[in-house]
């Protein structure tokens, strides 16, 4: 069933009210026709999104040992394994950096976007409490799940930092473009999380798929391993993944690596932007049953 | 036209109750293919395909309720006052018709809505204000007044999930009670705390009521439909049963749900027969002082007068119960059965000399049974009564909370000042004799 809500403004009011009257009329039907995004809604409870974030972070660490520690534990721990197994004993070649911060300059945009994205599909099923009483853009739920990863992105940005001047690297011009890059990332997250999320309220598949899904990705982007190492005919393909594009540019943009990804770039953003308006689409089209399914 | 807070004009919801056969994955991407095919139907004319699986939650309800109403929603389990609810606070939308609600909406469908246990109890004045509405701004200005309702203002650093049931519901209670929207509803949820914080929670929602807020109330507990609301709507399998003053909509719900009972019993049972039978309370009559029409004193006594019709030479019976409003009967008289005169008129006088009420509103239900059967109503009819206080100061008042005693009994006091001297003397008899 095809549902939507309007919220019509003062106008409508007089039409409907001789008395001049400017209280707004919620209007609550059945729809017909195209959904629409409603961004001034989205707007109007922003302060919802905030809390959502606060709530999240506040939240992730509590009654953990080590706190937000974790936050650069997982993409150290990872970078060791990987520099053990690729750099070590499968001799990868790392485009002339150590491969130690060749992995884990990759990681921790990955974690970002890996993490944004496992906790933003659950996010509407963990959630279900409050769409079930409550009303609010449901846009808000998987949106605050990625931006709450902000701040370990911060936190393990600062090590990379760090392991950048322990290694006597520093930054090139091109770190204007870093903030970009982090942007692009954010995008891809909430766009596929918006798909993800909605589709996991009505069919549970997408949990169990899920993880399945991002160790794919992961290996389908060149975190290990550097994207020279892509045959040249596939690499139109291989930038279709934007979190390729993510990846090259920080490395580029941060480490000076040659690899200069301006075609690379222009393909994963369009694909990004792709992903996330299709994505809020889809979401606002099946957000009407969300209350009566999850 | 005339000014309205919220209108519904034939809104209905459909649910699909074949909760076993969820669509799975491959299904659905299958039937994202046939989309086209379903869509060109549509546009065409050719009625989809009717779903035998489904129901009607709530089924064509047109109600106009006007700024300022407290309305109470009442009906049995099922009957489609939550989901009413759930529409109109937009949390899941209409089938069919639609409803338009004039101003700013907040809904009150759960205690701590938007709590988390981790939090603490500042926390999550500030993260369930938000998600119910409030701006930032708005939160700040009154935590202290929220914090003062909830009476936990010492553990309002405290983690929740180390409060006890009745703190965590007394202040997720009062965040949501300091929602200031034009439009409330509430479903059931006012009921909270102890006896003391309950009359809190209805005293907040006089004050809400009486600065001017539209409220839906949903509750199952009749006398604070009573007491509370200046209309009450009665609901049943989805459509509006009766709408209109409180104690009708109240017995409109006790019939349903005598109905139900016996719909559920009597699988077996004969058709009803034609209803001819009704009863009639011709008369009530004062038996001893009374303070005016209908409002007797404790020891008063009343006199009722019944006329019923009923099936010829049928063995018939009447009951009269004394019961609060809510439905809880102090006390209920049997008559003898009675044979049932050719012209199907019976009349009948039942006296009470003294009533023994306490002060406070009661009902006073005049039956007619089927004496071969147990509790088996051809007819039944109600009125009310106030029974006032003989002293000065309501001290006694039933109902208002401010009594836990049921019952007025005569009582006859003898007090004397030498009580003192008395025990006195006593003790030193003890001492004498040990």
């Amino acid at each position: 069933m095809q549902t939507q809500i309007k919220e019509q403004g003062a106008p409508q009011v007089q039409m409907n009210d001789a008395a001049a009257d400017t209280t707004p009329l919620l209007i609550i039907q059945p729809l017909r026709g195209l959904v629409s995004l409603q961004l001034p809604e989205l707007w109007k409870y922003r302060e919802v999104l905030y809390f959502l974030i606060w709530r999240d972070i506040k939240v992730r660490y509590k009654q953990t040992a080590l706190g937000a520690a974790w936050a650069i534990i997982q993409p150290l721990f990872t970078m060791l394994i990987f520099s053990i197994f690729f750099g070590r004993l499968a001799k990868v070649p790392s485009d002339n950096l150590p491969y130690t911060l060749f992995s884990y300059s990759a990681l921790v945009p990955w974690m970002f976007f890996a993490t944004g994205l496992s906790q933003a599909s659950n996010s509407l099923v963990s959630s279900s409490n409050l769409i079930t009483k409550v009303y609010f853009p449901r846009l808000v739920v998987p949106l605050a799940a990625v931006l709450a990863g902000l701040l370990d992105l911060a936190i393990s940005g600062v090590t990379l930092l760090l392991m950048m001047a322990y290694y006597h690297r520093g930054a090139t011009a091109h770190v204007v473009w870093v903030p970009a890059l982090l942007l692009l990332a954010l995008v891809t997250s909430v766009g596929v999380s918006f798909w993800f999320s909605a589709l996991n309220v009505k069919y549970r598949d997408i949990r169990h798929v899920l993880p399945f899904v991002v160790q794919l990705w992961m290996f389908a982007t060149p975190i290990a391993y550097p994207s020279s190492l892509v045959p040249e005919r596939f690499r139109v393909f291989y930038a279709l993944n934007p979190m390729t594009g993510v990846i090259e540019g920080f490395r580029w943009a941060l480490l000076g690596t040659n690899t200069a990804p301006g075609v690379m770039l222009v393909v994963s953003s369009s694909i990004a932007v792709l992903v996330l308006i299709s994505g809020a689409y889809f979401f606002r089209r099946m957000e009407t049953t969300f209350a009566d399914v999850v | 036209m005339n000014k309205f807070a919220i209108r519904t004009e034939a809104i209905g919801k459909q649910y699909q109750i074949g909760a076993t056969h969820r669509p799975n994955l491959r299904e659905a991407l299958i039937s994202v293919f046939n989309a086209p095919k379903r869509y060109a139907s549509r546009l065409l004319g050719r009625p989809a395909k009717a779903a035998d699986d489904s129901f009607w939650a709530v089924k064509d309800v047109s109600v106009e309720i006007g700024p300022g109403e407290l309305v109470g929603l009442v009906g049995a389990n099922g009957a489609g006052k939550s989901t009413l609810l759930k529409m109109l606070s937009r949390i899941t939308i209409p089938t069919t018709g639609r409803a338009i609600i004039r101003g700013r909406v907040g809904s009150m469908l759960e205690v701590g809505t938007g709590f988390h246990s981790e939090l603490t109890g500042r926390e999550n004045v500030f993260l369930s204000g938000a998600i119910l509405g409030m701006s930032k701004a708005e939160i700040r200005r009154k935590f202290d007044e929220i914090v003062a309702f909830s009476e936990i203002e010492k553990f309002i650093a405290t983690p929740v999930k180390h409060y006890s049931t009745g703190m965590y519901l007394r202040l997720a209670f009062s965040v949501a009670a300091h929602l200031e929207p034009e439009v409330l509803f509430v479903d059931e949820v006012l009921a909270v705390g102890d006896a003391r914080f309950y009359a809190k929670c209805i005293n907040k929602m006089r004050s809400l009521h009486a600065s001017g807020m539209t409220i839906v109330l949903v509750s199952h507990h009749m006398f604070l439909v009573q007491t509370l609301c200046t209309r009450a709507i009665c609901m049943s399998h989805g459509s509006v049963l009766f709408d209109g003053d409180p104690l009708s909509a109240i017995v409109s719900y006790r019939k349903s749900l005598d109905e139900a009972a016996q719909a559920q019993s009597a699988t077996t049972a004969k058709p009803q027969a034609k209803a001819r039978e009704r009863i009639h309370i011709f008369q009530l009559e004062p038996m001893g002082e009374w303070a005016s029409d209908r409002e007797p004193y404790p020891d008063s006594g009343m006199k009722l007068t019944f006329v019923a019709d009923a099936e010829p030479n049928s063995l018939v019976g009447f009951r009269v119960a004394v019961s609060s409003i809510g439905g809880f009967s102090y006390y209920a008289f049997y008559s003898d059965p009675i044979q049932v005169p050719p012209s199907g008129r019976i009349t009948c006088e039942l006296q009470v000399p003294e009533l023994m009420l306490l002060p406070g509103h009661y009902s006073i239900f005049g039956g007619l049974l089927k004496a071969d059967e147990v509790n088996h109503f051809l007819a039944e009819e109600y009125l009310q009564i106030f029974v006032r206080s003989r002293g000065p100061a309501p001290a006694f008042d039933n109902g208002s909370g401010g009594s836990d005693n049921l019952f007025w009994n005569r009582g006859i006091w003898s007090t004397s000042g030498d009580m003192e001297n008395d025990r006195k003397t006593q003790v030193q008899d003890e001492i004498v004799g040990s």
